[in-house]
């Protein structure tokens, strides 16, 4: 098969692992970073620092810390200073150990993964550091699914370690990257006291800020021409209500797709409407693709039920009678109570599902559950398509 | 063999077992036991045996982080250095 002319000319720039050169409209909170971390490049060890990144979903609160990251690497390296920065997703490592462990892989530390705590594991990490003399910032994106899965403990752990070694340098800094802040008033207050100094919080985007973010991010992955201002202007009215940049990118990167099957040579209104009808926010790549195997089933279970019932909202019992039906039919042993709650309140954390309790109608108080705004049946058709894959 | 005196090469050189440890740790430069082990299919009682030689013979260092302990080829001993020489020689020879 020979090559067919695309609209792209580098699609990848549109993922969401590329962190682009510029973030437009973040140069101030860049800038702030850089202000709260210019003492680890003055006097390196003499402080560890903690900042706090807040805001909603595509907001620019991963990019901006990695972009962070990099630059903050490079300008310690022009300086002699062997600063490194590892950036750590908590959806996908929801504890200490599995933490350090990304720490050890990204930094190719030579230690054992396997027979030693996470308390021993990070007194010899900080000790491996004195020796090659490295400093580190550890991005914790994600922060809600480790303090929902381990509580204070890990948090702890990090923070107070290095405040032991009296008289060595401090080797670890932390970037805590949440969605709501209201998260840490689940920790315990010693914890709490120190993350709590450096806050950046991002507002959603305006809509001429994510027109500005879409031209940006046109000029680095589309052939020149190849998407007309038009179809930008209306990629950001509909991205334009959430303020979601990465919705948005989601959408121009689908409406070059729906371009390219055309074999058209510009993304058109049309194409992007296309791509907007095909994308609900609670079922983009990175929402779903994070969840864990009965996570995905729990959220069939819930697709599954409310299509049946036509019902806005289903109760807890319907949900788990659904689940171990679901789970019966891949052959899983369904998780119990306590689990699958904690499942459900993940998935309302990602926004894939809403909670609200009862009022008339039902006896006493109950959870009931519910989908933001996307067909139950789409819902379903896309975690299904994720089980068979097993993505 | 006496601490700081250098075996004879052909002792150094005489097991493949020993061989073998020291060209992965010329490439990694430094690793913990089981990796080694893992990496050059000898037995961790082997390993350790031959590390403790190389040790002895200043070819690489041990060196404990808390429990943790690694080996490192240490790059600055001209002994080292030569033996590193002749295996990059040796594997850039294969085809």
């Amino acid at each position: 098969m020979g090559n067919l002319p695309s609209v792209f000319k580098d699609e990848s720039r549109l993922s969401i692992e590329y962190v682009p050169s510029q973030l437009p409209h973040r140069e101030k909170e860049l800038r702030l970073l850089e202000i709260f971390f210019a003492s680890t490049l003055e006097n390196p060890g003499g402080l560890s620092q903690r900042v706090q990144i807040t805001g909603g979903i595509g907001t620019g609160k991963t990019a901006l810390s990695k972009l962070f990251g990099s630059r903050v690497e490079n300008t310690a390296r022009g300086r002699g200073i062997n600063l490194r920065y590892v950036h750590v997703n908590c959806r996908v490592n929801k504890s200490l150990f599995t933490i350090l462990k990304r720490v050890l892989e990204s930094l190719t530390v030579p230690f054992p993964q396997r027979g030693y705590s996470d308390e021993e594991l990070l007194h010899s990490l900080l000790r491996y550091f004195d020796e090659k003399n490295c400093f580190l910032i550890i991005a914790l994106d994600e922060l809600e699914s480790l303090i929902r899965e381990e509580g204070s403990e890990p948090l702890y752990a990090l923070t107070r370690v290095q405040e032991e070694r009296l008289g060595l340098l401090q080797r670890f800094s932390l970037i805590c990257i949440v969605r709501r802040p209201e998260v840490f008033k689940s920790l315990d207050e010693s914890t709490v006291s120190t993350l709590l100094h450096n806050v950046i919080h991002l507002d959603g985007y305006s809509l001429p800020q994510l027109e500005d973010i879409l031209n940006y991010r046109v000029q680095e992955a589309f052939r020149e021409n190849a998407v007309r201002s038009e179809t930008l202007r209306l990629i950001a009215d509909v991205a334009g209500a959430r303020g979601d940049a990465r919705y948005a990118i989601e959408i121009l990167w689908r409406a070059g797709k729906y371009a390219d099957s055309e074999e058209s040579k510009a993304v058109l209104p049309e194409h992007a409407r296309k791509a907007a009808a095909s994308i609900y926010p609670a079922v983009r790549r990175e929402s779903l693709g994070y969840l864990g195997l009965h996570e995905r089933l729990l959220l069939l279970a819930i697709a599954r039920r409310l299509k049946q019932t036509e019902a806005a909202y289903i109760t807890m019992g319907d949900v788990e009678e659904a689940y171990r039906i679901v789970c019966e039919e891949h052959g899983k042993e369904p998780r119990g109570h306590t689990k699958i709650w904690e499942f459900l309140q993940e998935l309302e954390d990602i926004g894939v599902i809403v909670t609200k309790i009862s009022d008339t109608g039902f006896r006493g108080k109950t959870t009931l559950m519910g989908l933001p705004e996307i067909p139950a049946a789409i819902l379903e058709r896309e975690v299904t398509r994720l089980l068979e894959a097993g993505e | 063999m006496k601490s700081g005196q250098r075996p004879p090469l052909e002792e150094v050189l005489s097991s493949k077992g020993r061989v073998k440890i020291l060209k992965v740790l010329a490439e990694i430069g430094e690793l913990y036991v089981s990796e080694i082990s893992r990496r050059t299919g000898l037995n961790n009682t082997v390993t350790t045996r031959h590390l403790v030689f190389l040790v002895k013979a200043g070819l690489i260092a041990e060196k404990r982080f808390g429990k943790i302990r690694i080996f490192t080829f240490q790059d600055l001993d001209p002994g080292a250095q030569a033996i590193k020489k002749l295996i990059d020689f040796w594997e850039s020879e294969q085809p």
